[in-house]
């Protein structure tokens, strides 16, 4: 009789010559100086941060099947609510003539513009990573993919909601009092069990790139009540439609942008929002240096109560590469508030390779004068700088 | 005897065919000569239908520092239009996964997107940028891409022995005016139409760089293809070797093996 045991010891072997899979990933080291006590009693003023995100994938069928498992860690010195796990991904993505198949837990992006991810809406926010929100968690989801000469017609089913995560009594980037991801309640009865669905249909002509996109579920925008012991936060999720269409124009050193989103949820009603804009690049003026300009215009049909001060705004930055052997770059970017006349925050992110393993990145916010009564004054001593080292194996 | 004549017959045929090579420079007039070496060189590389190669790339600073680039290169023949690529980085490995999708046309600017995995965005990118480095080389976009013949106008210059056979020395004018070259002059050997070197000339009309195409290896297909490159900047004293290995042909790959989704699967 064949035990157990060598039945599993002959699949692991079958398993490791049927596929190579391949190890590799990204260990860092995150210190993080912030330039003031914090404006809610979170007064410690650095935080020191160690993120590991492996990744292990096998492919196979000339790349036309792949498995990937992708977990994260951060150890967060100064808050242990940012100090936290996730599976940013464990699926499998498979490709069959006209179709694609993936199933698992994985990650989506959906969007053209830089300043604002207005449309992005299968991932939650993983808010404790970075205040500008385009760290997101792992999703459960099975999503089939049709394509022919008409584009690309896609359908999201996300069975699990993610909560999104936000800073704890000592984190920053927080407003008060602390939110309480514990006490998070839903609008619908099937709570995070609510099966959530997403249409998409992308295609590109010419220099004419687009997606339409539809989603109904979840919102993934949580509203923050007080709880009853008046203390803490409460997260809300209700229930949201929204439809989205994305447009790129690629014209000679052109890139025109648009985002638009029309949405109802229940604890917004309607409104609709959107993110034009473009990105013009100055290309190899010299020594095969890249010098780009972004501008960008925010707006939200819900002004004011749209909370994040970015309603009426105009996003500009700059963007430089040198295209050397060391890969040096450096975004600059900064917000007006048109209502207020005023910057609200401005940031910059540089990186460039030691060699082939390591690599550093300088980053930093910083907030001038964000409007009263938006988010962003909540956390306006919250400026920052972090000089962060990456090992890549 | 029937086998004697069928012999004759074949032995007729391929004389008329490789006499063809020479009669045909003799009797192309000598403004249209380049043009013609151009076309023989495209011809030559026509029914590839598909290749899929491995590439590293060793930078050298005036120093002497090296750093390297490996990337999987796939490539698609595309009837009546430029071919299609997808080119997947392992190396540097803070770029591993990023991958790069590429349709050429002839006149037309290239489509052209990038994966970035960090985001997992798929963006796509302007074709402007041809005379810029490719990720930190010698080796400009433009040096890299499918080279269609519309892309330049041609003059003959002379003949001259290349790679040990009778060949040809040719210049070329980029049609594009955001082309990083005023010309190219370029060598090929006439009897099997293989690139042996390649001197560019920057916007100011002097030489910037130099390519040699080394070790030259005849595949299963009959298609040659060189193992080395060797890029040379005369200005800034940098160098990039490229170096081609596991080069395949004809592998089961699709159209749908250079789309988006293809871009997002890349590894």
């Amino acid at each position: 009789m064949v035990s157990f045991q060598t039945i599993v010891i002959l699949c692991l072997v079958c398993w490791s010559t049927a596929f190579s899979g391949e190890f590799s990933g990204e260990l860092s080291f995150e210190p993080r100086g912030y330039f003031h006590e914090g404006a809610h009693e979170n007064s410690d003023r650095v935080d020191l941060s160690i993120i590991i995100q492996p990744e292990y994938v096998i492919a196979w069928d000339e790349d036309r099947k792949v498995f990937t498992f992708e977990p994260f860690v951060r150890y967060s010195s100064l808050d242990n609510k940012r100090s936290h796990v996730d599976i940013r991904e464990l699926s499998f993505l498979g490709s069959w003539d006209l179709i694609e198949l993936r199933v698992g837990i994985s990650k989506v992006f959906w969007g053209v513009t830089e300043s604002q991810h207005l449309v992005d809406v299968i991932n939650q926010t993983d808010l404790v990573e970075s205040p500008d929100g385009e760290d997101k968690l792992g999703q459960p989801m099975i999503n089939i993919a049709y394509v022919n000469e008409f584009g690309n017609f896609e359908i999201f089913l996300l069975p699990y909601f993610r909560e999104r995560t936000f800073s704890g009594i000592d984190g920053r980037f927080r407003g008060s009092p602390v939110v309480n991801m514990e006490t998070a309640s839903y609008l619908s009865g099937n709570g995070n069990n609510h099966l959530d669905a997403a249409f998409r249909w992308s295609h590109y002509m010419d220099e004419l790139d687009w997606a339409l996109s539809y989603f109904e579920g979840t919102d993934r925008e949580p509203r923050l009540y007080k709880n009853a012991d008046g203390t803490t936060l409460k997260p809300v999720y209700g229930q949201a439609r929204q439809a989205s269409l994305e447009i790129q124009y690629t014209i000679s050193d052109w890139l025109l942008k648009a985002e638009v989103l029309s949405k109802h949820s229940d604890l917004n009603g309607n409104y609709w929002a959107s993110v034009t804009g473009f990105e013009y690049t100055f290309a190899n003026i010299h020594r095969g240096m890249d010098v780009g300009f972004l501008y960008e215009y925010l707006y939200d049909d819900r002004k004011e109560l749209a909370g994040s001060g970015l309603d009426n705004a105009t996003f500009l930055g700059s963007r430089v590469a040198l295209n050397d052997e060391n890969g040096f770059e450096l975004l600059i970017g900064t917000i007006f508030d048109h209502q207020t006349g005023r910057m609200n925050n401005a940031f910059l992110e540089s990186t460039r390779r030691i060699n082939e393993n390591w690599k550093w990145t300088l980053e930093g916010n910083f907030l001038v004068s964000p409007r009263s009564g938006s988010f962003l004054e909540q956390v306006k001593h919250d400026d920052y700088l972090q000089a962060s080292l990456s090992f890549f194996w | 005897m029937k086998l004697f004549q069928l012999n004759i017959i074949l032995a007729l045929v391929v004389f008329s065919f490789s006499g063809t090579g020479a009669m045909g420079q003799e009797t192309v007039p000598k403004e249209e000569r380049g043009l013609w070496v151009a076309r023989q060189i495209d011809r030559e590389d026509e029914g590839f239908v598909n290749q899929v190669s491995e590439a590293t790339m060793t930078l050298r600073n005036k120093q002497g520092q090296e750093s390297i680039r490996r990337m999987t290169i796939k490539s698609l023949e595309v009837d009546g239009d430029g071919d299609k690529s997808l080119t997947i980085f392992s190396s540097p490995r803070d770029v591993k996964g990023t991958a790069f999708l590429s349709f050429t046309h002839a006149l037309e600017p290239d489509d052209q997107w990038l994966f970035l995995p960090a985001l997992k965005r798929v963006k796509r990118i302007s074709s402007n940028n041809k005379s810029g480095p490719f990720m930190g080389s010698e080796f400009a976009y433009e040096d890299i891409s499918s080279q269609e013949v519309e892309k330049y106008s041609y003059e003959y210059i002379r003949e001259e022995s290349v790679m040990g056979s009778e060949g040809h020395v040719i210049e070329r004018v980029p049609v594009d005016p955001k082309s990083g070259y005023t010309k190219q002059v370029v060598w090929v050997d006439g009897a099997n139409w293989r690139v042996g070197k390649i001197e560019f000339y920057d916007r100011k009309g002097e030489k910037l760089k130099t390519l040699n195409f080394e070790d030259y290896k005849q595949y299963s297909n009959k298609k040659w293809r060189s193992s080395r490159m060797e890029m040379t900047n005369h200005q800034s004293g940098k160098s990039t070797q490229l170096i081609w290995s596991n080069i395949k042909f004809e592998q089961d790959l699709t159209e749908r093996d250079f789309d988006q989704n293809a871009l997002k699967r890349a590894r």
